[in-house]
């Protein structure tokens, strides 16, 4: 498996760049992609809890989750505290990976800041013992193991899967005395969670208009400029991360955004079915769990984003379709569509792409913003192509995209 | 020391002029043996004697006779073809194995003679002959050459097993 | 190219080399170290040898290590004076002079720019300076060396890179039957390719990529797939 690993990165040479351009500009990806298909998904969960390796394409990621009892800040003495930690040097292959400025670990480490703490995705409230005196310390460790692009997806599904695997012990805190239960004693807790925001990315190249998602190392390096976009589970955006120097306009981001919202929620979704197998085969083999060898091994992986999303690829194609029925989407493409019922991969993309700009469907429902989502109401499948946005938000949004780079907007 | 048991030669004589070369020459000598001096104890006798049958070659291209690896097909570019072209004529003249002579050695040098070689090479020839050559030339050659005058210099007619 | 079929292991003494070292001189190629009179493999892999005298270790690799005489691919990283910084993956930059071009003076340097391809010859390699390297035979003439213009570049294992350089390579001449194309390969693992679409350049890439993994039987199977896509 690691046989195939990079050792090399691609994309430093002008003959790669202008190919990738060239290759992007025909619509022609040089894995065979569609532009709006990504690679496979898979989760492997450890013995531990909390450790979980996500694996995109040849993009291998590893998070880790600890925790511990430490002292809360002064100025909020009554939540606990998330820290996030990126280490990129288990890749050595790529250039300036052992400078300390190295600018993809920043904006890596930014993005994660900025996607699970800033947008407070946890209820750190609940992880308050004691106010002022004692709170858990959630730390997430968050490896790279390899990367072949798009390191911002595989790591914010990793640190967002860990997380939610993760469970931490129980603790009681009376007369002064703190007291942390062993598995034995109590059962242990999961983290709660006020929403669940995943990242999607996307390519955009100076000689097409048409964005790529889940680049690839060599479309990564050649591209003209990322685009990460988070969104949790209820179409909401958490970051914004747009940077380079293609023109992007209001409409590329629209468009990426609406796509990006989908495939967030979706990938939520496919945590969590993935989790729910987990808890199957833990509960059902006694205590043996093959944990990480899952990586090396050569069996056919069970949690992967096609095989547990079939169901939900199809429905998601079929509204699609009616949608596009809707729109009036020229009548051609409906044939190819309908013949290729079973090739979910190829042809769900396609659609996508094709759709035109229809600025009112794009839009997330948006929760009202004084209430806190809870999370269980995420679980209540959207038909997104349903949704119209309010006029209000419509014309804020773009204007606040287009003229800076970096955007945060937290949710609560 | 190795002076004592060595006649040494004083300063002022390797100062003169026509001393020049042995003061150079006893310079080396006496550097060499400091150096001898300095690295003993890290060369052994078996690096200074031994007549390695080892040759070292840190190149995989040159261990596996590798070919270079710029090259085209089906003329996508010209430049390089005819390139590889010439370079493939070479390698074939060099494989082939020699024409077989039409004419052996022993022929040629027994006509080359008869013919009494070309008549810049005699004339060159004179040049270099000393008088006891000319001398000994005269008086041995009726002896040595008695049939030279009947080999007289004839084209050959080609056999007919001659391609 | 005979190959015996043994494997040798680092550290590992070679007894058979040591044979025929005592009646003739031997050459001992990469993954082979003389230790006073024995021979010991420093690389794991398949011993080889070439008639008359000469012995390597076919290791697997990806590191390139700079060797005198090598064909490689290079990136131009910078400008440094009178030098180019060329990355040509080895553990270190190499770097060559602007006069090491055909037809270049000072006055007329060559114009290379940073993520340029050049296809250069390796003129010295030691372990302690960094590699040198010129892009002119020694008649001061351009031949095969130079810039590489457009195509695509990528990078696979130098074994893979040597398997294309054997003499009289069938996938090579299998590519031919497919399409018209144009490569250089670097034995540092390094291979650039050119057809006429963009199509049949990709094609050839992954073609190429596939043999990383395929043994010598596999070749016909991955050239009739080329084949099959093109024609499609």
């Amino acid at each position: 498996m690691f046989m195939n690993s990079n050792l090399f990165e691609p994309g430093k040479s002008k003959a790669e760049k202008n190919f990738v351009q060239q290759a992007v500009k025909q619509n022609h990806r040089l894995d065979g992609r569609r532009s709006n298909e990504c690679r496979d998904v898979q989760l492997t969960f450890g013995a531990d809890w909390g450790t979980v390796a996500v694996t995109l394409g040849e993009t291998k990621v590893l998070a880790q989750v600890s925790s511990d009892i430490g002292v809360p800040t002064t100025a909020r003495a009554n939540e606990g505290k998330l820290q996030l930690n990126v280490n990129i040097g288990g890749v050595a292959f790529l250039d300036e990976a052992q400078s300390t400025h190295d600018q993809r670990f920043l904006t890596l480490n930014s993005l994660l800041e900025r996607t699970f703490r800033s947008s407070r995705c946890l209820d750190l409230e609940s992880l308050c013992v004691a106010a002022e005196q004692h709170v858990w310390c959630v730390r997430v460790d968050i490896n790279v193991l390899n990367h072949d692009g798009n390191l911002y997806d595989a790591s914010t599904i990793a640190t967002l899967a860990a997380l939610m695997h993760y469970r931490r012990p129980d603790v009681t805190f009376a007369e002064d005395e703190l007291r942390i239960y062993t598995e034995k004693e109590r059962e242990f807790q999961p983290l709660l969670f006020l929403h669940y925001p995943v990242s999607v990315t996307y390519c955009i190249y100076k000689s097409s208009s048409q964005p790529i998602v889940d680049p690839s190392l060599l479309e990564e390096n050649a591209a003209d400029s990322v685009i990460v976009l988070s969104f949790n589970s209820y179409k909401e955006l958490c970051t914004l991360n747009a940077g380079g120097s293609a023109p992007t306009n209001v409409r590329t981001i629209m468009q990426c955004a609406r796509n990006a919202a989908t495939r967030s929620k979706a990938l939520v979704d496919f945590i969590r079915k993935a989790l729910v197998l987990d808890e199957e085969q833990r509960s059902k083999g006694s205590g043996q769990v093959p944990g990480l060898v899952g990586l090396i091994s050569e069996a056919a992986h069970k949690m992967s984003f096609h095989q547990l999303m079939k169901d939900e690829l199809d429905k998601e194609r079929a509204t699609t379709e009616d949608s596009q029925m809707e729109v009036d989407e020229q009548p051609p493409e409906q044939a190819v569509v309908s013949v290729a019922q079973d090739d979910v991969k190829k042809e769900k993309p396609k659609q996508e792409k094709e759709t035109p700009m229809d600025d009112s469907s794009w839009l997330p429902e948006e929760s009202t913003p004084a209430t806190v989502p809870a999370p269980k109401a995420g679980k209540t499948k959207q038909n997104r192509n349903k949704n119209k946005g309010n006029k209000k938000q419509h014309s804020k949004k773009p204007q606040n995209e287009s003229d800076s780079e970096e955007e945060t907007k937290p949710v609560i | 020391m190795p002076s004592k048991s060595k006649p040494k030669l004083s300063r002022g004589v390797l100062d003169m002029k026509f001393m020049q070369r042995t003061k150079a020459k006893v310079d080396k000598e006496t550097a060499d043996e400091q150096s001898r001096a300095l690295y003993s104890n890290e060369i052994n006798e078996k690096m200074l004697n031994s007549n390695s049958n080892y040759i070292v070659e840190p190149s995989y291209s040159i261990c596996a006779g590798l070919i270079d690896g710029r090259l085209s097909f089906r003329g996508m570019n010209p430049e390089i073809e005819q390139l590889m072209e010439q370079e493939q004529t070479e390698k074939q003249r060099l494989k082939k194995p020699e024409q077989p002579k039409e004419v052996s050695d022993q022929d040629m040098a027994k006509t080359y003679y008869a013919n009494k070689a070309p008549a810049l090479t005699s004339s060159m020839g004179k040049k270099f002959s000393t008088k006891k050559d000319l001398k000994r030339k005269q008086n041995g050659d009726s002896d040595n050459h008695p049939h030279k005058n009947h080999h007289k210099a004839q084209f050959r007619k080609p056999r007919p097993d001659d391609d | 190219m005979a190959t015996s079929g043994t494997i040798v292991m680092p550290g590992e003494r070679i007894a058979s080399i040591e044979e025929v070292a005592k009646t003739k001189r031997v050459i001992l190629g990469p993954g082979l170290r003389r230790v006073d009179d024995t021979v010991v493999a420093s690389k794991a892999g398949p011993l080889r040898h070439k008639e008359p005298n000469t012995f390597w270790v076919d290791n697997y690799q990806r590191r390139y290590v700079p060797a005198r005489g090598d064909l490689v691919l290079g990136i131009v990283r910078s400008k440094a004076g009178d030098l180019y910084r060329v990355d040509i993956g080895a553990p270190e930059t190499a770097s060559i002079s602007y006069l090491a071009f055909e037809s270049a003076t000072k006055k007329n340097r060559p114009d290379l720019n940073p993520g340029d391809l050049i296809y250069a010859r390796v003129l010295n390699a030691s372990a302690d300076i960094e590699p040198e390297l010129v892009c002119v035979n020694s008649n001061g003439k351009r031949g095969k060396l130079g810039v590489l213009p457009d195509g695509f570049f990528f990078k696979c294992s130098l074994n893979l890179g040597r398997v294309l350089l054997r003499e009289n390579c069938p996938i090579l001449a299998a590519i031919t039957r497919q399409l018209p194309y144009e490569i250089a390969v670097g034995v540092n693992g390094r291979i650039w390719v050119k057809a006429h679409s963009l199509r049949e350049t990709v094609a050839l890439a992954k073609a190429i990529l596939a043999l990383e993994q395929a043994g010598y039987a596999e070749t016909d199977k991955v050239c009739d797939n080329l084949g099959d896509y093109l024609e499609a």
